[in-house]
């Protein structure tokens, strides 16, 4: 048998509590390997209590925030938190930390910045080792260190923080997209900053985060991945992945009608007007766009794909659905209903 | 006559060990408490929200939240987040304990917030737990999904400090200590802050914070206890000894003890905290200013003492090797004749 793939769902802490249980519960039921609580303070239930939570009422699920940032809790509470989720949940924790997203901009600041991002994860990784750091000037441990294994993932989307991924991280979650290029590309950035450390890309646990979308027809799919295809395809990737990817765009004004979007498009509270926003984008662009982010189709089509690209070795995955902030139900259903048979049958689970 | 409150206790847990951390909670709601506090010092104890998540889902009808957070370790609105997740977790249960900072903040070399710093603090908290939205650094900050404003109690040791709990906060934890001119000397200070706000003392929930152990002879009770009276004297005076009731000539064994103070060792049993209590002869100073600690009769002695100058609602500690033993004692032999 060939190695199984793994994937992790990413679960919004936006739900009463007593339904974010029970969601994370048939995230366990359904098959998946693991969840990650998104972490947004004003958006999202407390990232470490929902964490917490799901430790006690979970067996097998591998759980992580998803993603944390270095500048919303000290470094020490950091470790500390993610030390006392392990101590609930032994062996199925994983510390993801990226720059920040909405967590940052909903509070006013910038994104982390590399240098930033460097020191906490350093930081982070000698207390859960139970080694002394240094707090400008005053020596610090975490005291209840015990040695349990969690690994640190950098959350990555940029050439220069892959690379930093590379070189000082235990693994890497990989937001870039879903397509042979793009892949290629990225792993070779990784390699980079792998080798500066003296590592090798093998050494590393790499996530490939897929924004995943799945609907009756792909055409109605494709009607809903909208907003992000258009945030991220066209707003936010700048230079980076379109070439890897293979797609050459045509130059687009932005109507206002996307500005006027809140939070903003990918992140909408009202889903049909971020829709309606996009309407510049012609259809087959978004189709283009859709393929080289993720898993967006019939739930048919993402086991196709998945299949595919596990040949490439893209084996483990981290499902981000469409509506950041909806509780993902449909997507539970389809990867249990018809992506895990799917992927059974072809050997890969 | 005015009838007198009867004594009521909460208690401060530290989170040492999740293993049975839900179970000491459920004690603490089955033994009548009142009030069920988590320490926040994430060097040293477990992650304050991760051990108040076992708390509430462990209980149902005890009041519970840090004792106490600090507004420096984590963003405001993350603790303001938090605090609303635990409150929903419990069923509307929730109050959140906040104070200037103590080992949470000395272990990593950063200076404790000020008292301005405080104020604006908890105002934050007490709106963004209520779900407004307020302006800050240019952007609306509100937490979506709060519905219930958690109530702010700030741990207080000194005149100012207790002067402003009187002013904005919904209750207080007094820690300057339980002896009769100390609690007179704080409900003076709570009460000046309640009246510049427009208030009474009947507006504030008043916790004392106190000491505590129970055992069959005086020395048994205290011994297990020095660490603890030890960060007493470190907290309560750190920034000044003035006006706060202490003997002159115990100011500069005082001093000594805080130069000494190790703060990676906070509320450590046996650790080197615990021995300086007696290296710097202030054992039984302390025992008198913040311990009700002794055999069962010697504690309701002193909650007598202070019930007489107008304490009436106490949080104990259980930094003692057997929490849940301690808690059954408690209200069995001290709780229950001391009302």
């Amino acid at each position: 048998m060939n190695d199984p793939v793994r994937v992790h769902m990413r679960v919004p802490g936006t739900a009463p509590m007593t339904n974010l249980m029970t969601l994370i519960q048939s995230v366990e039921a359904a098959g998946f390997d693991g969840a990650g609580i998104l972490d947004s303070q004003m958006l999202c239930r407390d990232t470490f209590v929902t964490l917490g939570q799901a430790a006690t009422r979970t067996s097998r699920l591998t759980l992580f925030p998803a993603v944390t940032n270095p500048f919303t809790r000290h470094a020490s509470v950091l470790a500390g938190a993610m030390e006392t989720v392990a101590e609930l949940a032994p062996g199925r924790v994983k510390f993801v930390i990226g720059t920040g997203y909405t967590s940052a901009s909903t509070i006013g600041r910038k994104p982390a910045t590399l240098a930033e991002m460097r020191a906490c994860i350093a930081t982070v990784k000698a207390l859960l080792a139970g080694e002394s750091v240094d707090f400008d000037g005053t020596p610090g441990r975490l005291a209840y260190a015990a040695g349990r294994r969690i690994p640190v993932l950098m959350a990555a989307s940029g050439p220069k923080a892959i690379e930093l991924a590379g070189e000082i991280a235990d693994g890497v979650l990989l937001l870039v997209g879903f397509n042979p290029g793009i892949v290629e590309t990225a792993l070779g950035y990784l390699e980079r900053g792998a080798r500066r450390a003296g590592r090798r890309v093998e050494d590393l646990e790499v996530i490939w985060a897929a924004r995943t979308g799945t609907a009756a027809t792909t055409a109605e799919a494709r009607r809903m991945a909208r907003p992000t295809a258009v945030h991220w395809g066209i707003l936010r990737w700048g230079g980076h992945w379109l070439g890897p990817a293979g797609l050459r765009l045509p130059k687009f004004d932005i109507p206002d009608a996307v500005g006027k979007v809140y939070p903003d498009l990918s992140h909408a509270h009202d889903w049909e007007e971020a829709i309606a926003a996009t309407s510049f984008v012609p259809d087959e662009i978004i189709a283009q766009l859709c393929d080289a982010l993720g898993l967006v189709g019939t739930a048919e089509d993402c086991a196709r794909r998945i299949v595919e690209m596990s040949k490439l070795g893209v084996r483990n995955l981290y499902l981000m659905p469409f509506q950041t902030f909806a509780p993902p139900e449909p997507e539970v259903r389809a990867f249990r209903d018809v992506v895990f048979p799917h992927l059974h049958a072809a050997g890969l689970r | 006559m005015p009838r007198v409150p009867r004594a009521r206790f909460g208690v401060v847990f530290l989170p040492e060990s999740l293993s049975d951390f839900g179970a000491l909670c459920r004690e603490a709601e089955d033994n009548g408490f009142d009030l069920l506090g988590v320490a926040d010092s994430q060097s040293v104890f477990r992650e304050l929200y991760v051990a108040l998540t076992l708390a509430a889902l462990n209980t149902s009808r005890i009041r519970l939240g840090p004792l106490v957070t600090n507004p420096l370790t984590r963003h405001l609105v993350v603790t303001a987040s938090a605090i609303s997740s635990i409150d929903e977790l419990s069923g509307g249960r929730a109050m959140l304990g906040i104070g200037s900072g103590d080992s949470a903040i000395f272990t990593l070399g950063a200076p404790p917030a000020t008292v301005a710093g405080l104020e604006d603090s908890m105002a934050t908290l007490g709106q963004l737990t209520g779900g407004a939205a307020i302006e800050r650094d240019g952007r609306r900050w509100q937490v979506h999904r709060s519905t219930r404003r958690v109530p702010v109690y700030l741990a207080a040791e000194g005149p100012r400090t207790l002067e402003l709990a009187g002013r904005v906060a919904d209750g207080v934890i007094v820690g300057l200590g339980l002896t009769p001119d100390v609690i007179r000397l704080s409900l003076a200070a709570i009460e000046r802050g309640a009246r510049a706000a427009g208030r009474t003392l009947a507006d504030l929930d008043v916790w004392w914070f106190a000491k505590t152990n129970v055992a069959d002879t005086r020395e048994a009770a205290v011994g297990p206890i020095t660490m603890a009276l030890a960060a007493s004297a470190n907290h309560a005076f750190r920034f000044t000894l003035e006006g706060k009731g202490v003997p002159p000539d115990l100011h500069e064994k005082i001093k000594s003890l805080q130069r000494e103070y190790n703060s990676h060792q906070h509320e450590i049993a046996g650790a080197g905290n615990a021995r300086l209590t007696e290296r710097w002869g202030l054992t039984e100073f302390l025992v008198d200013r913040f311990g009700i600690v002794g055999t069962p009769d010697d504690c309701v002695a002193q909650i007598r003492r202070a019930m007489d100058a107008g304490a009436h609602q106490f949080v104990i500690t259980s930094f003692v090797p057997d929490p849940r033993a301690f808690v059954r004692r408690w209200s069995r032999e001290v709780a229950a004749a001391a009302s």
